[in-house]
């Protein structure tokens, strides 16, 4: 299997910024790909396994920041209230950073079922929220029909970004500096 | 010769023919080769030079049918708003309008249009093509709009039957959504409402011009308080499938229905 290797890049601040250009490239190429028209019904919200898979390599701030970012990308994608998939998504991703953090493992395993679990929160509350309250006649139908689809075709299309942020956070990762302690006698030790 | 001279030269030659026929086409063959390659050699800078001159051309070709379909598509569509014009003099349109993106996942099917404010359109302005309604402008900002279609629960349209007159309320719901249809509501118990009868805006709101056409009647049936007729409709524009559309800005009666009274 091929290793990953981070890019040479002496810079900081350029590693920094390359790294979250490229967060950003991909996420306006999902944004395109989900508002563009197509003749299929359902498409799925790749934006949302895709913040729950940079905020598992990244800090709870940035990753709260990240979140907002993918959140107002979505709002202006479903023509949500500006701000509201936002604030949802923020949330979600600092939550997901912090699971991350102190409980789960960064592994697919782990991504899959925080972003399962992320997926099926927003859409939960997107269904309260926009259809469920208002009491349109038959509302429960739009939940079998629209958000199960949209869930499962989510799921199954985000778990391939697991990669995608895996490659990213690595090859703009920051080297691991290894620490090496002479001992007296000559050998030296990790 | 005694054999040449009795049984004909001919046969000789075609011996000759026969033998050395495959040498003389591998020979050929070889010899077209190396006369190509040497002259791809030789004159490879006349090529390229040629090359290069047709790939400007092709990409100037395609340029111009770029903009020949553009010009097309935009004389198509002025002509639709020539056609409207003067069947509805009335009526101010916004320049033509192309559907730039669907909103994600949402159930009654509402787009984004590439005009905005700038080009005249406000909120809740109707939106129409040449075959009828298809909806209401619904968030608007500088160079584009949202466009809510006639599918949803929330773009209520007053409506009647061109044949029978009877008048009723033409809305979306979440079940009919699906299969790309509304419901004509409050229409008379004792109306003669029936399938294939074409339902026209009233423009009794103040919000739709009167007179656009909707759709036609698929289904009738009565309400289940069984005190008034419903009919299924299905709109008179493939909402799934527009690419264009008009906005129409301002009309005879904007604002003077019975809602703004």
């Amino acid at each position: 299997m091929r290793t990953i290797r981070p890019l040479k890049i002496r810079s900081d601040k350029l590693r920094f910024f390359l790294k979250w250009s490229t967060y950003v490239l991909i996420a306006a190429v999902l944004y395109v790909f989900i508002t563009t028209s197509a003749k299929t019904p359902i498409k799925p919200l790749l934006l949302i396994p895709f913040a729950v898979c940079v905020s598992m390599n990244e800090s709870e701030f940035a990753s709260s920041m990240w979140g907002l970012f993918c959140g107002f990308l979505l709002d202006s994608a479903c023509g949500k209230v500006f701000g509201y998939n936002a604030f949802v998504i923020m949330v979600l991703c600092m939550f997901s950073s912090l699971l991350f953090l102190y409980l789960i493992r960064r592994n697919f395993f782990g991504f899959f079922i925080i972003s399962a679990a992320a997926i099926f929160l927003h859409a939960v509350l997107d269904y309260f929220f926009y259809y469920a309250i208002w009491g349109y006649e038959n509302v429960g139908l739009l939940f079998w029909r629209t958000y199960i689809p949209q869930m499962l075709w989510t799921l199954a299309c985000g778990a391939l970004l697991y990669f995608v942020g895996k490659y990213v956070s690595i090859k703009f990762g920051t080297q691991i500096k290894i620490l090496v302690e002479e001992k007296n006698d000559g050998s030296s030790e990790e | 010769m005694v054999y040449s001279a009795t049984s004909g030269a001919d046969d000789g030659e075609s011996i000759i023919q026969m033998i050395f026929g495959p040498v003389q086409r591998f020979s050929t063959n070889i010899k077209t080769k190396v006369q190509s390659s040497l002259d791809m050699i030789w004159n490879a800078k006349q090529y390229y030079d040629e090359n290069q001159k047709l790939k400007d051309e092709i990409g100037q070709l395609y340029s111009q049918i770029v903009d020949y379909d553009k010009v097309k598509r935009e004389n198509e569509q002025l002509r639709e708003i020539m056609g409207l014009k003067e069947e509805f003099p009335d009526y101010v349109f916004s320049p033509p309008c192309a559907v730039i993106a669907r909103t994600t996942n949402d159930p009654y099917g509402s787009f984004v249009i590439d005009r905005g404010s700038s080009d005249g359109i406000s909120k809740y302005d109707p939106v129409i093509t040449a075959n009828g309604l298809v909806g209401v402008v619904v968030k608007v900002s500088k160079t584009y709009s949202r466009v809510q279609t006639i599918l949803s629960p929330e773009v209520p349209v007053g409506a009647y039957c061109v044949r029978t007159k009877d008048p009723g309320v033409v809305e979306g719901s979440v079940e009919l959504a699906g299969k790309g249809r509304c419901k004509m509501m409050y229409i008379d118990r004792s109306s003669d409402i029936k399938k294939g009868d074409i339902i026209v805006t009233s423009g009794n709101s103040g919000l739709f011009p009167v007179d656009r056409v909707i759709g036609t009647v698929e289904e009738v049936g009565t309400e289940e308080s069984g005190l008034s007729l419903y009919a299924i409709i299905k709109p008179a524009v493939d909402l799934d499938s527009i690419t264009n559309v008009f906005v129409i800005t301002d009309f005879n009666g904007k604002g003077e229905g019975y809602e703004n009274d």
